[in-house]
This record gives structure tokens, C-alpha cells and sequence, in this order.
């Protein structure tokens, strides 16, 4: 009987696991082809005479033989040293920003009891749905009103004033945390500030590992705000970059996406050391509270 | 509590992999080598956006060291700017007071930007030597392109000229002699006929010659003296009996072949578009097929085996010789630019108005037409022509009068987009050509008045 269960279950499971792997290949056959391209050489991936492309098949997408040398070239048409230190400045300075701000606020909305907390809290939430190109002219207008046109400013200076969805992912996890664990440490004599940091925030890490990786991804891969801010190249990123990089090698398909991996690396990495706090991240809004 | 610890934990794991990211990444950055580019940083940097990309940018960035090489005042650094948000980022630099010192444009920017003010009048820079040269020397369609209001705003860095090519095999193969090329549009459009081939479907496996959708009325009009515009009067012409008669023809030619017909065949070829080896008329799929200049570049680079022939597209029967449609890229200084002088000389250097026969190398660099006769004449050019037999079909199609850009109105996108839009539905069979025409007439008509109720200096 034991044994029919056991065997059921492992039925079952296998089911469940071809499902799964089945619905995945969609979403990693371009990641497949991406690799499979960065490896190989121009002449393995036209075909002659202006025909539209084969069918995708497996034997299409081993390189034979496999091209290495794109990596290297890759990286030595763009300075990419110079755009991954400047992406990493980038990235650093928006994680604390975003983190830090977004934090302090939703502990004020989460604990402080004060006339209008609601309603602003509401006002803020209601800048998630202002679409970015609303306010891109009168952003612009500002930063260039303070000088900072032409430099990091912009790019960093708004992650320091809080991130609405951050701050309602964070208010969110704060709800979840005893409102005794804060009691007992005023009760102890500690001001509202050292609740913060010492109470609050060392419990919060998930929430606020999930705000500083989706931080991180999204300088990572902000095109638009390099474009419109940044006009010295010694102050390209990678994502802007990897542009410059398709402008130079536009129908140089294994080059591209030899640059394209080698701008997906530190996202896979990332990935996969943190993928539980992604995921804990994206359902923490939806199952909390 | 062993839950929270386990939570505490994964956050903890996050920070660690975030940071081991951030510190070997910087790590990497600094063992990479950087690219050496020569720089001169005693001279005055005179800021060049682009469109260009793939092969092409290698050409910019390749005038640009000859221009930095040429003189020792100003460095010019050539920035290529993704064209689906180029005019964003000028117009945002504009108002932001740090515009580039020269961009590089082949969109119908000028009367719009002129008229905005954002553009500087270069005739203001030309000494009055330089004036009359451009005036006498250039190509009429050079000036058209560059000029707004009697002032000129953007001096073409390379136009572009339209001419069939075809096959001679298969002229050989459906009995006609593929030195004689019809020499009227009526006379190819029954040529084409004949070298249309189907299969036992009725399924189009080759087009002989299909009048182009795009640009259309624009590209035939001028065969027959007529157009979107009247460049003597400075009006717009939209709904005349001669538009009629090219949008009609255009539509019957479409018809004969069958819409779907056309379509499912042409979405089972690849678009050609990224300039390389990919354009259908290499494999045989069009007999006779409308073209730029460029492709003759890119046909001795990626089908140097190829035999074909170019000739320039017929009149109708009374018709001006090389007429038909262009576009241009041409270079602008916008107002507010720090270096204008700089920026002057670089669009000097490039068109060659210092020098035309210097320049005349960077036109065969890009496969593009050059600005003066001079260059076209110069020894180099000629060179080039000798080894691209086929280029000088597009070079008597530039020198030609008759020859025309899309009008030159504010509102040129708009009127740009309104025609494709109603061609584009007359095409279909969704209007008539006389309803799309009047459509037409009757948008524009409807914009004019929206842009004087709000003022606008067209």
C-alpha cells in the first residue's frame, strides 16, 4: 500500500516537474540562443541569400566550433571597465539611497501616529501610477535648474527621497513586527530613532534585501536616465554601453551577444545567490499583512 | 523563532551575494584594458551626436580622426545616439543649456526645429565666398534639403538617390534583352508583369516589378510634374488630378498582384533593413526593384558574385529623365551649441566646401552622394565609381532638377505621417485613391487650422 502511495507521489511529482520544465523553455530558449550565438561565428549564423532563417532546432543551436574570441572583442570596443565601475558607483549609491530613505518613511507611516498620515500615505502611493514620461520634463527642468545636468546627480539624488513602492513593501513588513517589540524598548528608554535601528531594521532584512535587490536590478539596467542625463562618455554605463556596443556591431550578431552575456553575468549571479529573497519579495506585497 | 532566523538569514544571504557582486565587479573593472583612443586635451572639443550605427559608425568615427587630424584647434568627439531617442535627447539638451555642438539628422527636423528656433542659421558662419560656392555648386536637391524660410540650416553630409535594380538573368530568361531597359514607367510596369512568377497556387514566387508603397506618391509624382508640394510657389498640392493618377496607379499595380498575395510573400522574406546580407532582391526575389545607392556598397562587400544592373526609374511617356524622390542626411549647429565655431569648421571639413576633393573620400567611405560635382569629379570619386560601375546611375539622379524631399513645412512629421497613413489605406482598398486624397487634404487642412488657433508661425 505504502509502496503504491510512495510510487503515486513520485508519478506525480515527475508530472508536476515535465509540466514545469516544459512551460520554462519558452523563457529560456532566448537566454539559450543568446549563449549559443555569443559562440559562434558570423558565418554559422546566416544562412546565404537572403532567405528568412531556419526553423529553430537543437543541432542549430550548438556552436561548431565554438568562437570564444567574441568575449574579448566584445569587451574591447566599448571601455568596459570605465561603464562597469560607473554602473557599480551607480548601483551603490542608489541601493543605500533607496534603502535607507524608503526605510525611515515607512517606519513613519508604519509607527507614528500624526494628522494626515493616511492621506499622505495615500498621495504617495498614488505617484506609483504617474507614468515616468509625465514627469520627465519638469524633472529635467528641475535638475537642470540646480546645475546637475551633465553629472551623477540626477541619477542618484532621487533614490535619497524615497521610492513609493519601497515604501509601501516596507510599511507593509513593519505592520507584521509586534508593536510590544517597540513598547518594550521605549519602556527600556529608547528614543524613536534607536527603535528604528535597532529594533525595527535588523528584523526587517528580508524586506530590505528585496528593496536593494530590485534597486540594484533596476540601475542595472536603467537606459533611459543615462541617455538623457549623462552626455560624457568617461560617465556611460553598461546598460547605455551595451547600446553603444549594438550601434557599433549592429549586424554582428555572435559580438552583440557575447556583450549581451557578459551584461547578464552579475544578474545570474545574483540570481542565484538571492532568488528565495526575489521571490519572497515579489509575494511579501500580496501575503502580508 | 527558528522561522525568523531562518528569514533573517536570507536577507542576510542577499546583502552578502549583492555586495559580493558590487566588489568583484569593481574588482573586474579595473582589470580590464581600456581602448586606446587618442585624445587632444589642449583643444577645444566640439561635441558630435549621430544616428549612425553598424558599419557606418566606424565611417564617423573615422571622419572625425581625420578632422581631428587635419588641424590642431578642435577635437571633435563623435557620440552615437539611438535614433528612436535622438530627437528626445536634443530637444531635452536644448532646454537643458548643454546642446551637442553639431548633430548629424536624416529626420524632417529642420523647418520644425527652424521655425522653434533651436537650430542656428548656418549662412551666418559661411564667409560670403563659401555662400556663393554652395548656391552655384550644389546639387539642387542638397539645397532643398538644407534650406528653410531662404536660410540654411543644415548642409547634407551625404544624400541619398533612388534607381531600379534589376536582374539580367532573368530579363535573359523571360526573352528580354537586359541592355534595353524600359526606357518609360509604362513600358516597365508591363516588363514587370511579365517577370511576375507564381506557383500552381497562384502564390507570387517573384515580383518583377512592384511600384514601391513607400515613398509612394512622392517617388512617381515628379515624372509626371506634380508632387505633394509646389517648390516654386511654396504651397502644399495634395488632392490634384496628377497625385490622383499616381495614387491610382500605385493602388491598380498593388490590385493586379493581389494584396495578400504581395503580403504573404513578402512577410516570408527578410526586411533587407540591417544592411547587410539579408535583402531579398540578392536571392532573386524581386526581377526589377527600387533602391538607394547604398546597396551598392553593401552588394560589392557581401554579394560580390552577384549580376545586376541599375538604371535610373523611367518617366512616364513625356516625362523629365531622373526624377523622383530623395532624403539626405545633413549635419545642423543648435542654438546654444559652446563651440559653434568648431562645429562649423568639422561640417566644412566633412561636406566639403573647404575642400571638395578631400572629402570626396569620406562619401566613399559611407556609399553616400556627395554634395558637390566637384567631389563627384574628383579623382578618388571616380575611382570609386570605376570599381562600382553602377554607383553613376545614382550620380546623374542626384544632379538631376528633378528630384525632391518631403515638403518642407513645421509640420513635417505629421504631414509625413498623414501620407503614409492614407496611401497606405488606399493601398489596402479600405478608401479610394480620390477619398484618401481628400482625407488627406482634409487632415492637413484641420492641422493648419489647429496651429492658427494656437499661434504658430507656419
Amino acid at each position: 500500500m505504502i509502496r503504491t502511495k510512495s510510487r503515486r507521489d513520485a508519478f506525480k511529482r515527475l508530472f508536476y516537474h515535465g509540466v514545469l520544465i516544459a512551460l520554462s523553455i519558452p523563457f529560456i530558449l532566448p537566454l539559450i540562443w543568446m549563449l549559443s550565438t555569443s559562440l559562434k561565428s558570423d558565418s554559422q549564423i546566416y544562412l546565404k541569400g537572403g532567405q528568412a532563417s531556419s526553423p529553430v532546432s537543437i543541432k542549430a543551436l550548438i556552436p561548431h566550433p565554438v568562437k570564444f574570441s567574441n568575449y574579448p572583442e566584445a569587451m574591447q570596443t566599448v571601455p568596459f571597465g570605465l561603464y562597469l565601475r560607473n554602473t557599480l558607483f551607480l548601483c551603490t549609491m542608489t541601493v543605500l539611497g533607496a534603502v535607507l530613505s524608503s526605510a525611515i518613511v515607512a517606519y513613519g507611516f508604519s509607527r507614528l501616529k500624526f494628522k494626515g498620515r493616511d492621506v499622505l500615505f495615500y498621495v504617495m502611493i498614488s505617484t506609483m501610477a504617474l507614468p515616468g514620461q509625465v514627469t520627465m520634463i519638469p524633472v529635467f527642468a528641475l535638475f537642470r535648474w540646480l546645475g546637475w545636468y551633465g553629472t551623477f546627480l540626477p541619477l542618484i539624488i532621487p533614490a535619497f527621497c524615497g521610492n513609493a513602492f519601497y515604501i509601501f513593501l516596507l510599511k507593509q513588513f513593519f505592520a507584521t513586527i509586534p508593536e510590544e517589540l517597540s513598547e518594550a524598548a521605549r519602556l527600556d528608554g529608547a528614543s524613536e530613532w534607536r527603535v528604528f535601528t535597532q529594533v525595527l531594521l535588523p528584523l526587517a532584512k528580508p524586506a530590505l534585501a528585496t528593496c536593494a535587490l530590485f534597486q540594484f536590478l533596476g540601475t542595472w539596467n536603467d537606459f533611459f536616465g543615462p541617455l538623457l542625463y549623462i552626455n560624457d562618455p568617461n560617465k556611460y554605463t553598461l546598460a547605455y554601453g551595451l547600446q553603444q556596443f549594438m550601434s557599433s556591431y549592429g549586424g554582428k550578431w555572435a559580438s552583440l551577444m557575447a556583450g549581451a552575456c557578459i551584461f547578464t553575468v552579475p544578474i545570474i549571479i545574483l540570481f542565484f545567490f538571492a532568488q528565495k529573497t526575489f521571490i519572497q519579495g515579489i509575494s511579501t506585497t500580496g501575503s502580508k499583512n | 523563532m527558528a522561522g525568523e532566523r531562518e528569514e533573517n538569514g536570507k536577507g542576510f544571504n542577499a546583502f552578502l551575494a549583492l555586495a559580493i557582486v558590487i566588489v568583484a565587479g569593481f574588482a573586474f573593472s579595473y582589470l580590464q584594458p581600456q581602448p586606446t583612443v587618442k585624445t587632444y586635451p589642449s583643444r577645444e572639443k566640439v561635441i558630435f551626436w549621430h544616428m549612425w550605427t553598424a558599419e557606418w559608425k566606424g565611417v564617423i568615427d573615422k571622419i572625425a580622426l581625420r578632422f581631428n587630424e587635419s588641424q590642431d584647434k578642435y577635437e571633435v568627439i563623435a557620440l552615437s545616439i539611438p535614433s528612436s531617442v535622438a530627437d528626445s535627447k536634443f530637444l531635452l539638451a536644448v532646454a537643458g543649456g548643454n546642446p551637442p555642438d553639431v548633430m548629424g539628422q536624416w529626420s524632417p527636423v529642420i523647418p520644425k526645429w527652424a521655425e522653434s528656433k533651436l537650430l542656428q542659421p548656418l549662412d551666418g558662419f559661411m564667409t560670403p565666398v563659401e555662400w556663393q560656392y554652395f548656391q552655384k555648386y550644389a546639387y539642387p536637391a542638397a539645397k532643398r534639403i538644407g534650406m528653410y524660410k531662404g536660410k540654411l540650416y543644415g548642409i547634407p553630409s551625404g544624400m541619398n538617390a533612388f534607381a531600379c535594380y534589376y536582374m539580367p538573368k532573368q530579363f535573359v530568361d523571360a526573352g528580354l534583352d537586359p541592355n534595353k531597359f524600359p526606357d518609360t514607367l509604362e513600358k516597365l510596369t508591363e516588363i514587370g508583369h511579365k517577370l511576375n512568377r507564381f506557383d500552381d497556387k497562384g502564390n507570387l514566387t517573384r515580383i518583377g516589378f512592384l511600384p514601391s508603397q513607400w515613398p509612394g506618391v512622392g517617388m512617381y509624382a515628379p515624372g509626371y510634374g506634380g508632387g505633394y508640394y509646389d517648390w516654386k510657389n511654396d504651397k502644399l498640392t495634395i488632392n490634384t488630378p496628377i497625385n490622383l493618377k499616381v495614387l491610382t496607379y500605385l493602388v491598380d499595380e498593388r490590385k493586379r498582384l493581389g494584396f495578400d498575395n504581395v503580403l504573404r510573400f513578402e512577410s516570408g522574406l527578410n526586411s533587407g533593413s540591417s544592411g547587410s546580407v539579408d535583402w531579398p532582391f540578392i536571392s532573386g526575389a524581386y526581377s526589377i526593384t527600387l533602391d538607394g545607392q547604398w546597396r551598392v556598397e553593401q552588394l560589392r562587400k557581401f554579394a560580390p558574385d552577384l549580376k545586376y544592373k541599375t538604371a535610373p526609374l523611367p518617366p512616364p511617356a513625356g516625362g523629365p529623365k531622373n526624377y523622383g524622390w530623395t532624403n539626405g542626411n545633413f549635419l545642423i549647429i543648435p542654438k546654444g551649441a559652446k563651440h559653434s565655431k568648431g562645429a562649423w569648421e568639422f561640417i566644412k571639413f566633412w561636406s566639403g566646401i573647404a575642400k571638395p576633393e578631400r572629402a570626396a573620400e569620406f562619401y566613399t567611405w559611407g556609399g553616400w552622394i556627395p554634395l558637390f560635382p566637384a567631389e563627384a569629379n574628383s579623382p578618388i570619386f571616380k575611382e570609386y565609381v570605376k570599381k562600382n560601375p553602377e554607383f553613376q546611375t545614382f550620380l546623374n539622379v542626384a544632379a538631376s532638377e528633378h528630384i525632391y524631399p518631403i515638403p518642407p513645412v513645421p509640420y513635417q512629421v505629421f504631414l509625413s505621417d498623414r501620407i503614409g497613413r492614407y496611401e497606405d489605406l488606399a493601398i489596402r482598398s479600405r478608401l479610394t485613391p480620390q477619398e484618401a486624397l481628400e482625407q488627406l487634404d482634409k487632415d492637413i487642412r484641420q492641422e493648419l487650422d489647429r496651429r492658427k488657433r494656437y499661434h504658430y508661425n507656419d
